[in-house]
């Protein structure tokens, strides 16, 4: 415990954790200057054709209202320290702060996200495992191809096609339904979640395989995994006990890297299967024109994405320690 | 996706047994990825020159929602629109949103990556940051945030999607350069007095041709996919131009009647994506014999 502490105090780590916050900062000033760069501002947003008729005094003192006639880096500084303390908005279509819809529509797409690689591992892995037992074998050319046709299938088309498909056979549309949160029908809630994690966790399901596969062939030519047959450890064992759990260590990482995909997948299934997630939260904003809403939820996102990439990159560390020091 | 482009590939050898393209279709995927390609690009290259079998926007009622015939290869939509020539034109778009895209992001991003691989230093850490801060997002919600607060045109698509891929290149650009870099014939360039510019573009920029080749590949296919999915969303090419995002959301309501019409863009969509694939992977197999085909 003692080394740990003082491993995270040497500067890979710390390097690490600068970098973190450095990217963070810039996420916050590209999202900033996003909507600031825009053909118009907050006002002509909001007003749309209406603000045509504004007078130009009238324009000025809506301006000055909101602040947009500070300079811009006090107006970043503003909308920064709003952010720090909770402020991310408000929306008028809503009639609701931003950090409070976002408050209900996270837990949907963590819920997705879960769901989607949990699905993805129950894929991958055993995919990726069944392609290396026979490398250039029949299997591996199956696991493959129908890995190649996954990744070149987009999610907006698997899911139309799936949602179609069992809508008009067989009638089956739970998503046609009110969202049921997690904690209030959990059968219904599920119902509405299998598809649109299933759509994404097989999408992702194939670089995890990839990684499964590649791993499994690198760390069976591995010096230790001949000792340990030459040791006689069983051949089941020697897989289970030896090559999966070295392999667990790329699988794990390549799954953390997904998640963005997942990010960005699930604007599309959301959509697709109404979801009231974060995703469609952002669609919804950008439809509407609320661009506070699309710049908080975005932030948002990019900050979670952020954190999680820090994570795995952490957990990847503490569990092979060759890479702790580089 | 963008993971599995991360683990930098080392420079290829110089030395090349056989003319690219006679390899490229000997190799299995390359052949396969290399016809798929070709087709896909004549039927798109078609498609943006206008010779269709009908025009993609002239409606006819009197033939609406036929099922696929000698006449009406992928059948036509519910305004008689004959759904063939739509994706034609649709892959046309696609392709020169996707071409304009990954020629300004690989352009733009080789340029950075090496500046940043070579000079290092201050311009390195600014480079790396800016890199990061681009890599923070989502790709496609990038793309979605810098398309919908751009106004909507195929310009702007390509803008949107260059910007996402951007920093991709940099990285595949900036690893190659940092070995490079102090290789011997680099070093032998120098200690001649030459300039470093001039060092960068003879010596360092050729080896890393085959790299970029096969990234620009893949990256093709993700821009297609991209687009696809932004026009999906109703963010990507504004109509009339037919878009197959478009085409797939437009047939969602009629894929019980007329499932041709979902069936016609979607695979279109895949089939292109599948080439390029199949494509670069051959490339990859072809141009880096370290790889040896294992991935």
């Amino acid at each position: 415990m003692k080394s740990t502490l003082r491993h995270l105090t040497g500067h890979p780590v710390t390097r690490r954790l600068g970098e973190a916050v450095l990217t963070l900062l810039g996420v916050s000033v590209l999202t900033f200057l996003l909507l600031r760069v825009l053909p118009g501002d907050q006002i002509t947003a909001s007003y749309g054709i209406d603000a045509g008729d504004l007078t130009g005094s009238q324009l000025a003192q809506l301006r000055a209202y909101y602040g947009l006639d500070k300079p811009l880096a006090e107006q970043f500084l503003s909308w920064l320290g709003g952010v720090f303390t909770g402020n991310l908005g408000y929306s008028s279509n809503a009639g609701q702060s931003v950090a409070d819809m976002t408050a209900h529509a996270l837990p949907v797409t963590l819920e997705l996200a879960v769901l989607a690689i949990v699905l993805a591992l129950v894929i991958g892995i055993p995919g990726g495992l069944i392609a290396a037992s026979r490398p250039g074998a029949l299997r591996d050319g199956v696991a493959q191809s129908a890995s190649l046709l996954v990744l070149s299938a987009p999610v907006f088309l698997t899911g139309t096609v799936l949602a179609g498909v069992l809508a008009d056979s067989f009638g089956w549309n739970p998503n046609g339904e009110t969202f049921a949160p997690l904690t209030e029908d959990l059968p219904l809630n599920l119902q509405q979640m299998l598809l649109p994690a299933l759509v994404l966790g097989v999408s992702i399901a194939s670089p995890i395989m990839q990684t499964t596969r590649t791993a499994i062939l690198d760390i069976r030519s591995e010096d230790f995994i001949r000792t340990a047959r030459a040791k006689g450890v069983p051949e089941r064992a020697l897989h289970v006990r030896h090559v999966l759990r070295n392999a667990l260590i790329p699988i794990v990482t390549m799954s953390g890297l997904q998640f963005g995909f997942l990010l960005g997948g699930a604007v599309v299934v959301e959509q697709i299967f109404s979801l009231p997630g974060i995703g469609r939260q952002v669609l919804l904003g950008m439809g509407q024109k609320e661009y506070s809403v699309v710049q908080s939820t975005v932030l948002v996102i990019a900050v979670m994405f952020v954190l999680v990439n820090l994570l795995t990159d952490l957990v990847y560390r503490m569990v092979d320690p060759r890479v702790w020091s580089r | 996706m963008s993971a599995l482009v991360e683990q930098p590939v080392a420079p290829a050898a110089p030395v090349r047994r056989e003319p690219v393209l006679r390899a490229l279709v000997r190799n299995r995927s390359g052949l396969i990825g290399t016809v798929l390609t070709l087709i896909v690009v004549a039927t798109a290259v078609a498609g943006l020159a206008g010779a269709l079998p009908y025009d993609p926007s002239a409606q006819d009622v009197a033939a609406a929602l036929q099922s696929p015939s000698g006449g009406h290869w992928f059948g036509t939509d519910q305004f008689g629109r004959d759904v063939f020539s739509r994706v034609a034109s649709g892959l046309g778009s696609s392709l020169l949103v996707a071409g304009v895209s990954v020629a300004v992001s690989g352009t733009l991003g080789v340029v950075l990556g090496i500046l940043a691989g070579y000079y290092g230093g201050v311009m390195d850490r600014v480079i790396g940051v800016l890199t990061n801060v681009l890599f923070a997002f989502p790709s496609l919600l990038l793309a979605l945030a810098l398309a919908a607060t751009l106004d909507r045109s195929r310009q702007t698509v390509s803008v949107a999607i260059a910007v996402v891929y951007l920093p991709i290149f940099v990285r595949v650009a900036r690893g190659p350069v940092l070995t490079l870099r102090s290789a011997d014939y680099v070093t032998a360039a120098t200690a001649i007095g030459q300039r470093r510019l001039a060092t960068l573009f003879t010596h360092v920029l050729p080896n890393m041709r085959s790299i970029i080749v096969v990234q620009v590949t893949l990256t093709l296919s993700w821009a297609v996919l991209t687009e696809a999915s932004l026009s999906f969303l109703g963010f990507g090419t504004p109509p009339p131009a037919a878009s197959l995002g478009v085409m797939v959301y437009d047939a969602r309501t009629l894929s019980s009647i007329a499932p041709w019409l979902l069936a016609g863009p979607g695979i279109a969509l895949i089939v292109f994506v599948i080439g390029l694939n199949m494509f670069g992977a051959g490339l990859r197999d072809v141009l880096d014999p370290r790889s040896g085909g294992r991935r």
